[in-house]
């Protein structure tokens, strides 16, 4: 008799949810399904924010935001004075957001932006090394959801190249997503400013500019996608309305007929992490994609019910 | 002496036989300096315990395309492309007939072509490249890879790719490394070969990219339309930036062959640890073409003075290349 095999995914629990990324997975390895997929061609994305790891109250990158603003205050005092970064230093959300995607973005830029890309690299891993969740009092590094890195894992294990495809800055995350994630580098894909290329003393560096080059959120999704892998990928998972044009392009109407497999994480337990989905926030909004999810076969992973632990150890 | 003369020829015998002695991973590459210094690098880097050490992860080698993986001569042959791409869609756009640079291009007018400049290239490239959907372009390229020639030796242009820088793409990975491709040639239209032809996948091909838009069409399937408005130019101080955003790691080696690669040396040059930058010094005019500071294409000057200043590698193809392309073999 065949030994019962070790279940990869420990943390999620039985139902359909676990039955569906399972099958899946199997579907697409076996030599002999109808199904299968040649191991370089298993190409599956992932959303960050509220996928990956917690996006709530706010994501994770609007915190580094705030205590950069903070940190930079005593070369800007005028921003005392100067919405949006008034607001911001009295942390008065509404106000930031009272100010419009203008606001946030004049935050984004004076944080992100007027340094070298190895400068900035050192900023947010000093940053992640010090900072706390201000709920769980955790590293945000650690607000990771620990039946997600099992998926990663077991996706690995099964051939599949993973790629984070994230609303967020693309050089921020590559900075700790190989440790945390185990997915290197040149496999993350997300929004960007602009740098240009200066020889500086003879040395060459590429500063980062306070200019959006590229937004990677809902339809800039599949774009990115093409753009730095050039496949559709067969197994995608979100769980925003963001991440629905992605969604779209992994699992309809492909023209090579593979097989695919999308998932949706609600969140749905209050307790453990936060319970959201159609109403207005920051990040993470489901509305649309709940509705689409059973007409085009999209997988519910509902926090509460699917999985038994939502944090690492 | 007999037996002295006998057992010398053995120990050659044996010598000759023996599995200890590696198989040149570089057959097409003549023995000198330049194959010398890429064979201790790789050994180098490789090597556990060796001061040069470097982690497979880190191991990212970048290629320029156009005349460092395949020859960029007469024209660059993503524009023999678009060419041929203009006479082939010619009969849907009857106005071409009468409007510069299409004109040109019908009459084969290469004077009045020139004529028409940048401008007049921008025009003919959004032509044939933009407009349409990314599935549909890809089957453009691989149709005109599948029948068109190359003037001169009248091959596919996909023949014409250089057999020692294959060598050197498998030997490099071979010893753990990632072969990039970063080119200012776009990546829709490599990506259609560069699997097939260099071994590198579609996510490990960078270069110029256009704007392109996700939408669902009528029938409820998902397409993305290239748009007539470039994204971003990988080339010259484009390709460093490229580089950042695609791959996120500098780069332990480069290889480029015209000053459109300069600042993508400098950029790998700049990091710490053991590194190599190389230049293809296009010098053979008799098997391929000789070109490098006067060139309109492929323009070889300030990257070759640091790169002698610096003694990187700069490949002499007549002097170091046994071969020029797999065919002639």
């Amino acid at each position: 008799m065949a030994q019962p095999a070790i279940d990869p995914l420990p943390s999620w629990n039985d139902g359909p949810a676990k039955d569906a990324i399972l099958d899946f997975v199997r579907r697409v390895t076996m030599d002999d399904s109808s199904d299968f997929v040649p191991v370089h061609e298993r190409v599956a994305v992932f959303d960050n924010d509220g996928t990956l790891w917690c996006e709530m109250p706010v994501p994770v990158q609007a915190y580094f935001a705030a205590d950069r603003i903070k940190a930079l205050l005593p070369e800007h005092p005028e921003w005392r004075i100067t919405e949006p970064f008034k607001s911001q230093l009295a942390g008065d959300v509404k106000g930031v957001m009272a100010q419009g995607i203008k606001g946030v973005a004049e935050i984004a830029m004076a944080t992100h932006a007027g340094m070298t890309t190895d400068e900035f690299e050192t900023i947010v891993r000093d940053w992640l090394a010090t900072a706390k969740h201000p709920k769980t009092g955790k590293p945000y590094t650690k607000m990771i959801y620990q039946p997600m890195l099992e998926l990663l894992q077991h996706l690995h294990q099964q051939g599949f190249s993973t790629f984070i495809v994230s609303g967020g800055g693309v050089e921020f995350m590559r900075v700790f997503a190989e440790d945390v994630y185990g997915v290197p580098p040149e496999n993350v894909i997300g929004s960007s400013i602009k740098t240009h290329f200066e020889m500086r003393d003879g040395t060459p560096v590429l500063q980062r500019d306070a200019a959006l080059d590229f937004f990677d959120d809902k339809a800039g999704k599949p774009v990115a996608i093409n753009k730095f892998i050039g496949r559709r990928p067969i197994a995608c998972f979100g769980n925003s309305d963001g991440d629905r044009e992605m969604l779209m392009w992994t699992t309809l109407g492909r023209p090579d007929g593979r097989a695919s497999l999308g998932v949706l994480v609600h969140h749905t337990d209050g307790e453990r992490e936060f319970a959201y989905d159609r109403q207005r926030v920051l990040s993470g909004q489901l509305d649309q994609g709940l509705d689409e999810a059973e007409g085009y076969g999209w997988v519910l992973a509902d926090m509460k019910q699917d999985w038994n632990r939502v944090f690492p150890g | 002496m007999e037996t002295k003369r006998f057992a010398a020829a053995l120990v050659v015998l044996t010598l000759a036989a023996s599995p200890a002695k590696a198989q040149d991973p570089l057959p097409s590459w003549n023995d000198g300096p330049n194959k010398q210094a890429i064979a201790d690098f790789v050994g180098r880097v490789t090597r556990e315990g060796s001061p040069g050490f470097v982690a497979p992860a880190d191991r990212i080698a970048v290629f320029d395309n156009d005349g460092t993986l395949w020859s960029e001569q007469p024209i660059y042959f993503q524009f023999a492309f678009a060419l041929d791409r203009v006479k082939a869609l010619a009969p849907q756009h009857p106005e071409w007939k009468t409007t510069q640079p299409f004109k040109a291009v019908l009459d084969g007018d290469l004077e009045a072509l020139a004529a028409s400049g940048e401008k007049g290239l921008g025009e003919l490239v959004m032509a044939t490249h933009t407009g349409m959907t990314t599935d549909a372009f890809a089957k453009s390229v691989s149709d005109w890879v599948a029948t068109s020639r190359h003037p001169r030796f009248k091959r596919p242009y996909t023949d014409l790719v250089y057999q020692p820088m294959l060598e050197l793409l498998t030997h490099l990975r071979a010893n753990g490394f990632k072969t990039y491709i970063v080119s200012g040639g776009t990546v829709d239209f490599m990506r259609v070969f560069a699997q097939r032809v260099y071994g590198i996948p579609p996510e490990q091909v960078v270069g110029t990219t256009f704007v392109t838009t996700f939408a669902m069409q009528p029938d409820g399937t998902p397409a993305l339309t290239i748009e007539p408005k470039v994204a971003m130019i990988d080339d010259g101080p484009g390709k460093p930036v490229g580089i950042n955003t695609f791959i996120g790691r500098r780069p332990i080696l480069a290889f480029g062959n015209s000053d459109g690669d300069h600042q993508m040396l400098q950029w790998t040059a700049a990091g710490t640890g053991a590194r190599l930058m190389g230049l293809v010094h296009h010098t053979d005019s008799a098997r391929e073409w000789s070109y490098d500071r006067q060139s309109h294409i492929g323009k070889l000057d300030k990257a070759l003075d640091e790169a002698t200043a610096k003694q990187w590698v700069v490949v002499d193809v007549k002097r170091d290349w046994k071969v020029i392309y797999p065919f002639q073999r």
